[in-house]
């Protein structure tokens, strides 16, 4: 069970990699669950067609940064289409049909990519900075680490700047607040389901696309990490965007700290760690770490 | 003395910033008829949310017959005896109206779900004696019983209103929460309610009514209650509370 | 006659007849033991569905890892029989209670809140069972699986094993006629009007005295030991297991199941299971293993989009929408 620094240090870090993945994934649950209410169980399908996207792209020759560019914008697109022909016909369903709906969807998106890119492993992506692993202090990171990092941070601070800084963002955030005030005061309500949806799509792809390098992309990567930045957002409070990166960072950590202490258990427990917070986090305090401190029936 | 069969003690209930209710206190008395007037967003639906639990007190307490009855959940209240009809009607719309009435008994009744499933003769049993009951709460607030097993749906919205009593009288409450019963009543529909609400009370039902229709309150009420922002302004006779001066003032002239 | 068929419980009963007829004759009509394989399959798959169906239909909660308690229903029946040698009837009574026990131990938190809790509790439920199977070889041998599990059998005559399939047949389906039966009587008692009635109005429901969470987790509980039942009866009837059965994509195929035969009709269950297989079947005749998934997702989002209380019900509405259309029409 004893660590060295090193070793310590490397955990953390692969922690605090996956967590940023996580809280990235998270986000885009909450922009959805804020517009509608709606929980999106096809927002892991995003990631994998990121993931997948930018290698079929990089692969038919287009160079690195366009590739990443046109994935994510490929999914966004996808996350448009579905909110259009799923979501919109059935305004004002009950919570059960729009459950079963984004099931659907979820289940039709794993199909697809199936039948486009198979159900092999592929290769994972060339990493954007290639090189060797660098080193900070006694533990060695991967390069695509930093990028991971780096374009998350970047990610959260344009987040940021648009619901604070533009007309947009603050109209999105009051159809969040109370869908019917925001009508009244002249917001297109649709639009906004429609821009969160597709927002989302995009931080989903975004989210595959830098951790293509890493992992190795495949048809059902989208299930275990969608799940697991459900459970980071609800860790931070669902709905709630410093919660989704607190939840994020959280589990990414628990997680990390778990495989590293407890070697013996193997990696196919590490899931099982995501899923005993989410089930903790409902028992004793569904509203989450950031959230109210009672549900308000 | 007898026993209050509902007492209020300092209730509290805030939102935000908001106090929408400020440190209310009042009984009401078994048997009687008392009804909580003032103006528009005095609190009055606030207070009857939170005394059938559909919204926890912040500060204060209450209590049902004797019961404390602060911080519980709505099920629970309402096996205390308490039953509530809603402002705007909340029916389901799902089921029939013999159907809807018979939920109502359902505080009364105790057949669990391995029961139901196996249909065993006390179950059978039971759901003879609660359409029995459904049935003659129906006819009590004068609805058609031959027409029970129609959708809830289909009756007028007076009709859905007395269907709601109906629903309530099931449950042999104590007390009885009325949210604005006579709103989008005619005329001829008020006074049969108000006929209706005396029989209530004849059967030993206490009544506490919240409405705008002076009309139908000064009739109907022993005992009122008067609410401006939160606060208790008044509270006493109908005839008293129609004199007081600072309920001429909270009302500013809206017809007393 | 029309008068007979208007009141509600005298329907059920004639329906039920009818059905339990039709299983009881059919078997006469079918020429190999292939087609009787698939009909135990669509017995067994409606136990699981009718208890689904309850769930998702009257107290309106989705679960996505349904498969995941019938895996642990087989599972307990084989390892008891097969490791430690206990009977399989006492076996197939463990299975149920074991199943309830985890139920409610995941279904207590979960339930306390809104639907996509349970759902995705009940996601990453299915995920760790099913990966607990192929894992913990020590328990379940992994995907080797568990071979050799004896037949259910009374006084020597083998009930439900691979060696008879019509006895398998009819303990199936007179377990399932039962379970649909028992939802049925669930749905029209006390307990399944206040579960309608959430539905009608949480809060009206609530203030009449029903306690929502509870019924929840009970419904839960019960739809989880229905698929438990099916479980150990599927382990003694294939007589070996692995856990390819019990994977997230079977768990939806479940929820496709009730989606297709209406989530507010009981019977909808029967028709949703045969679909579901007849589709399975069809799509595996043409090769199209690997597109399951599509049309299963695509099935889900029409049915809920177009025809929201699925083909039982949702036909018999467009037939009569057609009917007073055509009426309109001819006046």
């Amino acid at each position: 069970m004893s660590l060295t620094w090193g070793q310590l240090l490397q955990f953390l870090l692969s922690g605090l990699m996956y967590g940023s993945l996580y809280a990235v994934i998270a986000l885009g649950f909450n922009l959805i669950h804020n517009a509608t209410r709606v929980v999106n169980f096809a927002q892991g399908e995003f990631v994998t067609l990121g993931a997948l996207c930018s290698l079929s792209l990089v692969m038919i020759g287009l160079p690195l940064p366009v590739a990443l560019v046109g994935a994510v914008a490929i999914v966004t697109v996808t996350g448009w289409a579905t909110e259009r022909m799923a979501i919109r016909p059935v305004r004002g369903a009950s919570v059960i049909t729009l459950i079963i709906i984004t099931i659907g969807a979820s289940v039709f998106l794993r199909g697809m990519v199936t039948w486009i890119w198979g159900s092999d492993e592929r290769p994972p992506l060339r990493p954007f900075w290639p090189g060797p692993s660098l080193a900070l202090g006694p533990a060695m990171v991967q390069r695509q680490y930093i990028w991971i990092l780096g374009i998350v941070l970047a990610t959260m601070f344009l987040l940021w700047l648009l619901g604070e800084k533009t007309l947009l963002g603050k109209a999105m955030r009051a159809c969040a607040f109370n869908q019917r005030a925001a009508q009244i005061v002249g917001i297109d309500v649709g639009r906004m389901v429609l821009l969160s949806w597709a927002l989302s799509a995009g931080l989903g792809a975004l989210a595959g696309v830098i951790i293509a390098p890493v992992v190795t992309p495949k048809w059902d990567m989208g299930v275990m990490l969608g799940l697991k930045g459900f459970a980071a957002a609800i860790l931070g409070g669902m709905g709630i965007p410093a919660g989704a990166v607190l939840g994020g960072i959280t589990l990414g950590l628990a997680e990390s700290l778990g495989v590293g202490l407890l070697p013996d258990w193997g990696s196919g427990y590490k899931d099982a760690i995501a899923f005993s917070i989410m089930l903790a986090v409902l028992f004793v305090k569904p509203t989450g770490l950031l959230g109210a401190r009672s549900e308000a029936r | 003395m007898t026993q209050p069969v509902l007492e209020v003690r300092d209730l509290v209930r805030r939102f935000g910033g908001l106090v929408a209710v400020d440190r209310v206190t009042f009984d009401v008395a078994p048997g009687s008829i008392k009804a909580m007037i003032g103006p528009n967003g005095a609190g009055k639906t606030t207070i009857f949310n939170v005394l059938t639990g559909v919204l926890p007190a912040d500060e204060g307490a209450f209590s049902i017959a004797g019961n404390r009855a602060d911080g519980l959940a709505s099920h629970q209240i309402a096996a205390l005896g308490l039953a509530r009809t809603f402002q705007n009607v909340e029916l389901f719309h799902n089921m029939s109206i013999l159907e809807n009435v018979m939920v109502g008994c359902h505080t009364r009744t105790r057949s669990s779900l391995v029961s139901a499933a196996l249909r065993l003769p006390a179950m059978r049993q039971e759901e003879r004696a609660m359409r029995e009951r459904a049935l003659r709460a129906i006819e009590f607030v004068g609805l058609d019983p031959t027409r029970a097993e129609e959708e809830a749906g289909s009756l007028s919205f007076g009709q859905q209103r007395i269907l709601e009593i109906a629903r309530a009288l099931a449950a042999e409450p104590s007390m009885l929460l009325l949210d604005e019963p006579a709103a989008g009543l005619s005329t001829r529909e008020k006074a049969r309610l108000a006929d209706l609400l005396r029989a209530l009370c004849d059967r030993g039902i206490t009544l506490f009514l919240v409405d705008h229709d002076m009309e139908l309150v000064m009739q109907v009420s022993e005992d009122v209650l008067v609410l401006d922002r939160g606060r208790k302004i008044a509270e006493g006779t109908p005839r008293e509370v129609q004199r007081d001066p600072e309920v001429i003032g909270a009302y500013l002239g809206e017809g007393l | 006659m029309k008068a007979a068929l208007k009141d509600p419980r005298r329907r059920r009963v004639l329906t039920f007849a009818a059905v339990a007829a039709a299983v009881a004759i059919l078997p006469v009509f079918v020429r190999s033991e292939y087609y009787l394989y698939l009909l135990v399959m669509v017995g067994i798959y409606t136990m699981v569905a009718v208890g689904l169906n309850l769930l998702m239909g009257y107290a309106g909660q989705v679960s996505l890892g349904h498969a995941a308690f019938v895996a642990i229903g087989a599972y307990t029946s084989a390892i008891l029989t097969v490791r430690v040698g206990v009977s399989p009837w006492l076996a197939l009574i463990a299975a149920a209670l074991i199943t309830a026990l985890v139920a409610a131990a995941v279904g207590m938190p979960a339930l306390r809140l809104r639907g996509h809790y349970l759902a995705m509790a009940t996601l990453g439920f299915g995920m760790i069972v099913h990966r607990i199977a192929l894992q913990w070889d020590g328990l379940t041998a992994s995907d080797r699986g568990i071979s050799g599990i004896p037949p259910l059998s009374i006084e020597g005559v083998t009930l439900v094993s691979s060696t008879n399939d019509l006895g398998t047949y009819y303990v199936v389906w007179l377990v399932a006629l039962l379970a649909v039966l028992a939802c049925s009587n669930i749905v029209d008692s006390r307990v399944g009007r206040a579960m309608r009635a959430v539905h009608g109005s949480e809060v009206a429901a609530e203030t009449a005295g029903v306690n929502t969470a509870r019924y929840k987790l009970q419904v839960f509980v019960l739809s989880a030991v229905l698929a438990g039942l099916a479980g150990s009866l599927y382990a003694h009837y294939m007589t070996y297991i692995n856990p390819d059965p019990f994977d997230f994509a079977h768990s939806i195929a479940l929820v496709v199941m009730v989606v297709i035969g209406g989530m507010a009709s009981t019977w909808g269950a029967v028709v949703g299971a045969g679909s579901v297989q007849f589709i399975e079947v069809l799509l595996d005749a043409r090769h199209l293993h690997e597109q399951k998934p599509v049309a299963y997702g695509l099935i889900l989002m029409l049915i809920m989009i177009f025809l929201p209380q699925g083909l039982a019900r949702g036909g018999i509405d467009i037939a009569a929408r057609l009917r007073r259309r055509r009426q309109a029409r001819d006046r």
